[in-house]
């Protein structure tokens, strides 16, 4: 096949490479080996390099694989038991369960629900107060708990919890990387975009279409939240600034594909995708979408927000991804998989962004919804109804419940991609609001451990680790020095001088307003070359990468942390001071109820007889019930949610 | 390479890995048996010298009569065009700063900079061909340290600990010694751990009586009373985890708390240099103010290994670091003057204590230094060929391996990437570069990238 037949062979889904004139052009330069080292490769686009770059076909079976396929609108399963069902979401669930031969586990307490959905939903743990009054209002309301979830969903605080996940995808961070690390200024005011966007609950759809194109919309304002395309490392004294533009063409173009479409783009930057029908090809001309947004950038510069289409490079292939190694141009397209076989989606070259955005939540798009559906359920479930949430292709296992999925992604586009829609659907569910251990009077706890040994079916509330922010934020809640102000350029709490001793000079410069040491996690400022200490150890992303899903580690630094910290030890002294405090207006400070209170602030729930008698020696005097509380804070039952 | 069970705890959970956790926590069940490699370890610790900032290798290691010759001049055209990091192409050629001498039995070269390493010249084996892919500091520590150039990727040090896990069940696998003067260009992520788990990342610790972050209780709880309120806690976690089916991952905090305060134990014990003699004092230069920082990090490294460690980074200069721009004299005067002796004490330690065979040192910094002058007397960033010397048991001594061209400036005789380097690393550990792979977005990713194109540098075994 002549390289001219190849390209016509694919020529048959929209656009391809396009052969640049220059390939009639005389071979000047030999193809110079790559093995020595520091040679520079000139552009040249030989026959029979082009020949190499045969584009294999989408196929009917790549088409079938199951994240390919449209999204259908399943029948709502029939099950046996008609009572437990409280949303789709739990048929869907209950009837793989009665195939298995099982039931669903019973509802949660009410003081464990309380608390897993206030830490879900706003990332903080219940107070004393909510605990009386949730239960007062449960004693009478039947509807008490769909109220609470959504008084939560309308806080300030919500946005502030559910930014973290999309700014781990975002590989967010307010730094460049690299030797120098500097500051990029207006990074906060994109946590904060982001913060209100989630908030306001705007559609995902909009929340999508402002990250690729807010320059393009004529609204001031809208413009910063593109820093979602640009906000991964940059080297800007790179020697070589062309270098450097290809660099963030290539990581954006990656970032995009994992985070909207699930798609592990990536690999195809250098070769066609192993497994996956993503050829090189394909990640070519995806990131022909963003080409011409991406100057020709100059040393020292800052590139962090897009501004218009005004790049006239001709996007093309790169050979191996080298810079130094230009192969065929190319016309900015969609991934071929993700378009239908029958579709007519073509990049509109003049507004690339705008429709590459639209393509994105247009009804044949099957990626989108299904991938974002998948995140939010993670968020409350620790795990995915499949298994790697940025990769949808064939090496994965598939959805362990597909219908559920589907039904999910359809309920979303129906909701009009309100998000908030679709965590108030999953945490009013009855899957969510299980148990996550057995219950006096339930006896078919070991039958669901046996059948259902990892959980895949749900048969039980999954039971996890708080994240390192969660835990912070949790730390300054139960000992009363949380700050609830919001917004606005990010704080920097006191560091271990060995860790500002790691950084270059002045890069940590401790906020002078104390106050600002207690804001919330997310307003802390996100260097990349240091990240906050507590957040390190519980397995906060580096930002080098977009994350989909934190490792959850448990390790001998994170007890070093909790226990021994100016945080930990600040907090626990606040604590033992608030439990004190509040025991004098019980006017009863005894043992009992300085210990039952610690148990309530804390925990949510009261201590039990033996727990009194297992602290009642630390009551004796404040260095002792310092220890208490440091004790508690340390405790599994704190750092995890039931 | 991992038992069955194990490698379907990484692959099944996804995320969230319990077995991972517990088996990090119980590293004391050594991972590092014959069986559990791919093949016969060689060596079983690492102590790599990290000299930040790029030693000049036609200066300290890879001598090049031809420079002497063409002093002055500019670089002959037969060289081709030349990336290099300042505009330093056309400035003249500068020779070795001061004379190469053969050292030793071997006669391997090796310059008057290092007197006291020269003495170990037959134990050195010093790959004269490295080359990696670019001019820039931070890159190139990254590079070398993780295989890419790219930020936030795992690095050796936690891969050997992902891979082979510690052999002291009070200490972590993977330790850093940074320089006091700190700065290291590209930072922490240097031996960050990546997208393994956060366990496997270097734990950073100096010298003094606080080596580790957060190993002294911030309230000043004593022991006594830290035992005793983990007592407290303990009995609560044995109860949570009682009515919980046992869960693993609550199992793991409950051991990583008992960890932490044996390490609280262990660590001042490990640094207290208290208990070595004034014959090791002198060995490694501590008594001299010189030499005092290098050759008490020297000492760490030892005792660290000694105690179990698996891989100990000990880096060399501040901010800038062995990066000699305007003057080479001066500067590696100075850095040759603060680790020449703790080095080669280092060196003779390990023999006289018979931790020589099952230890691989390594020095070396992220790249070289060109051949041209750069304000006279100094000289700018070369990654295209440069030295570093390996060490140990294992390794051939007394060789050089590979060549640059004649005037020291790219790698011409048996190149060896970067990715070379770590395979031949892994190799010596045990470990086959191949397997040594973690499940990641879809992918099994591995320290030497996705290319099938690497060799170990077969000639320097032992």
């Amino acid at each position: 096949m002549t390289p001219s037949k190849a390209w016509q062979a694919v020529a048959c889904c929209i656009v391809v490479l396009v052969v640049s004139s220059s390939l009639a052009a005389p071979v000047e330069e030999p193809f110079v080996s790559p093995t020595i080292p520091g040679q520079t490769l000139s552009a040249i686009e030989t026959p029979e390099n082009l020949a190499q770059f045969q584009e294999p076909p989408i196929t009917n079976a790549d088409r079938d694989h199951w994240s390919f396929r449209p999204i259908t609108v399943p029948l709502v399963p029939i099950t046996k038991t008609v009572s437990w069902a409280d949303s789709p979401i739990d048929c869907f669930v209950l009837s793989r369960l009665e195939q298995a031969g099982l039931k669903p586990s019973p509802e949660a307490d009410r003081r464990t629900l309380l608390r897993r959905l206030k830490l879900d939903l706003l990332g903080l743990p219940p107070t004393p107060d909510e605990l009386t009054e949730f239960l007062q209002d449960c004693e009478h309301n039947a509807d008490a708990y769909p109220r609470w979830a959504e008084k939560w969903l309308s806080s300030p605080d919500f946005g502030q919890r559910q930014a973290q996940p999309w700014l781990d995808l975002a590989r967010f961070a307010e730094t460049d990387g690299f030797e120098h690390d500097r500051v990029r200024n207006e990074a906060w005011r994109y946590r904060d975009w982001v913060i209100s966007a989630l908030n306001h609950d705007m559609p995902y759809d909009q929340f999508v279409a402002l990250q690729l194109h807010g320059d393009t919309t004529g609204s001031e304002g809208d413009q910063i939240a593109t820093m979602f395309c640009l906000a991964g490392v940059d080297m800007p004294d790179l020697n070589d600034q062309d270098l450097r533009r290809h660099d963030r063409l290539n990581e954006l173009t990656s970032t995009i594909g994992a985070t909207l479409l699930g798609l592990q783009m990536q690999c195809a930057q250098c070769h066609d995708h192993k497994y996956d029908p993503i050829s090189q090809g394909d990640f070519y001309r995806l990131r022909g979408v963003f080409e011409s947004s991406v100057p020709e950038l100059k040393r020292d510069q800052p590139f962090n927000l897009f501004d218009g289409n005004n790049c006239t490079l001709e996007p093309r292939l790169y050979h191996r991804g080298d810079l130094h190694s230009p192969g065929p141009s190319v016309v900015a397209a969609f991934p071929r998989i993700g378009i239908a076989k029958d579709s007519s989606a073509i990049c509109d070259t003049q507004r690339p962004r705008e429709s590459f955005s639209k393509w994105l939540f247009a009804e044949e798009n099957s990626l989108v919804a299904r991938v974002i559906v998948n995140r939010v359920w993670i968020h409350h479930f620790g795990r995915g109804l499949f298994e790697n949430a940025s990769d949808v292709g064939i090496v994965p296992g598939g959805p362990s419940h597909p219908e559920l999925l589907d039904w999910l992604a359809d309920f979303l586009r129906k909701q009009q991609w309100s998000l908030k829609a679709l965590h108030r659907e999953i945490v009013l569910s009855a899957t969510y609001q299980q148990a996550s251990r057995q219950q006096t009077s339930d006896d078919q706890w070991s039958a669901r451990l046996e059948k259902d040994p990892r959980n895949d079916l749900y048969s039980r509330f999954p039971r996890r680790r708080l994240d390192g922010e969660v835990i912070r934020d949790s730390l300054l809640s139960v000992s009363g020095l949380i700050q609830s102000e919001s917004g606005g350029e990010s704080v920097m709490p006191p560091l271990p001088k060995e860790l500002t001793g790691t950084l270059l000079k002045g890069q940590w410069h401790i906020s002078e307003r104390e106050a600002d040491h207690y804001l919330r996690s997310i307003f802390i400022f996100a260097r990349r070359n240091l990240r906050y200490p507590l957040f390190d150890v519980f397995d906060r992303p580096d930002a080098g990468a977009s994350c989909p899903q934190r490792n959850r580690s448990t390790t001998a630094t994170q007890s070093l942390q909790l226990f021994n910290s100016e945080l930990s030890n600040r907090c626990a002294a606040a604590l033992s001071q608030r439990v004190s405090e509040a025991c004098l207006e019980d006017d009863q400070k005894t043992a009992f109820r300085w210990i039952d209170r610690l148990f309530v602030t804390v925990l949510a729930r009261q201590a039990t007889v033996e727990e009194i008698s297992l602290f009642e020696a630390f009551f004796a005097n404040e260095r002792m019930r310092h220890a208490a509380c440091l004790a508690i804070l340390n405790s599994n039952e704190f750092l995890t949610v039931d | 390479m991992f038992p069955l069970s194990r490698r379907e705890l990484l692959h099944g959970g996804g995320i969230g890995l319990t077995g991972v956790a517990l088996a990090t926590l119980l590293q004391r069940e050594s991972r590092a048996t014959d069986d559990q490699t791919d093949f016969k370890p060689r060596v079983k610790r690492v102590i790599w010298l990290f000299m930040h900032g790029g030693p000049s290798h036609v200066d300290l290691f890879d001598p090049k009569p031809e420079l002497a010759r063409l002093a002055g001049k500019t670089i002959p055209d037969s060289f081709g065009p030349v990336m290099t990091r300042r505009k330093v192409a056309q400035n003249p050629l500068l020779p070795a700063i001061k004379p190469f001498r053969k050292r030793s039995q071997s006669g391997l070269e090796i310059s008057d900079f290092l007197p006291e390493v020269a003495n170990y010249a037959d134990d050195l084996c010093v790959i004269r061909s490295l080359h990696g892919d670019s001019v820039n500091h931070p890159q190139s520590v990254y590079q070398m340290n993780t295989g890419s150039v790219l930020m936030g990727r795992p690095s050796v040090g936690s891969w050997v600990a992902y891979g082979l896990g510690s052999e002291n069940e009070d200490l972590p696998a993977f330790v850093v010694l940074p320089d006091p003067g700190g700065g290291l260009k590209g930072g922490p992520p240097a031996w960050g751990n990546g997208f393994l788990p956060a366990s496997y990342q270097g734990v950073t610790m100096r010298a003094g009586s606080r080596p580790i972050l957060h190993l002294d209780s911030a309230a000043g709880l004593t022991s006594i009373e830290q035992r005793r309120m983990l007592d407290a806690v303990q009995q609560l976690n044995q109860r949570h985890l009682a009515q919980r089916d046992y869960d693993d991952e609550l199992a793991a905090r409950i051991a990583s708390h008992e960890l932490a305060f044996r390490m609280q134990a262990a660590a001042p014990e490990l640094v207290d240099l208290s208990q070595e003699s004034e014959g090791t004092m002198q060995l490694y230069g501590i008594d001299q103010k010189a030499t005092n920082d290098f050759g008490s990090r020297c000492l760490l490294a030892r005792r660290m290994i000694e105690r179990g460690v698996r891989f100990v980074q000990v880096y060399s200069g501040d901010t800038n670091g062995w990066d000699a721009h305007s003057n080479v004299a001066d500067n590696h005067g100075k850095l040759c003057a603060a680790t020449d002796k703790p080095v080669a004490g280092l060196l003779h330690d390990l023999k006289q204590r018979g931790l020589w065979d099952e230890t691989l040192v390594i020095w070396g910094g992220e790249f070289g230094r060109m051949p041209m002058s750069e304000q006279g007397k100094g000289r700018d960033h070369n990654p295209w060929g440069f030295s570093v010397w390996l060490a140990g048991g294992a390794v051939r001594g007394g060789m050089a391996y590979g060549a640059t061209d004649a005037i020291g400036l790219r790698a011409q005789e048996k190149p060896v990437h970067i990715r070379n380097f770590h395979a031949t690393l892994l190799h010596l550990l045990g470990v086959d570069h191949e397997s040594l792979s973690y499940y990641h977005n879809g992918l099994d990713e591995r320290l030497i990238g996705p290319t099938d194109d690497v060799e170990i540098v077969q000639e320097i075994l032992a």
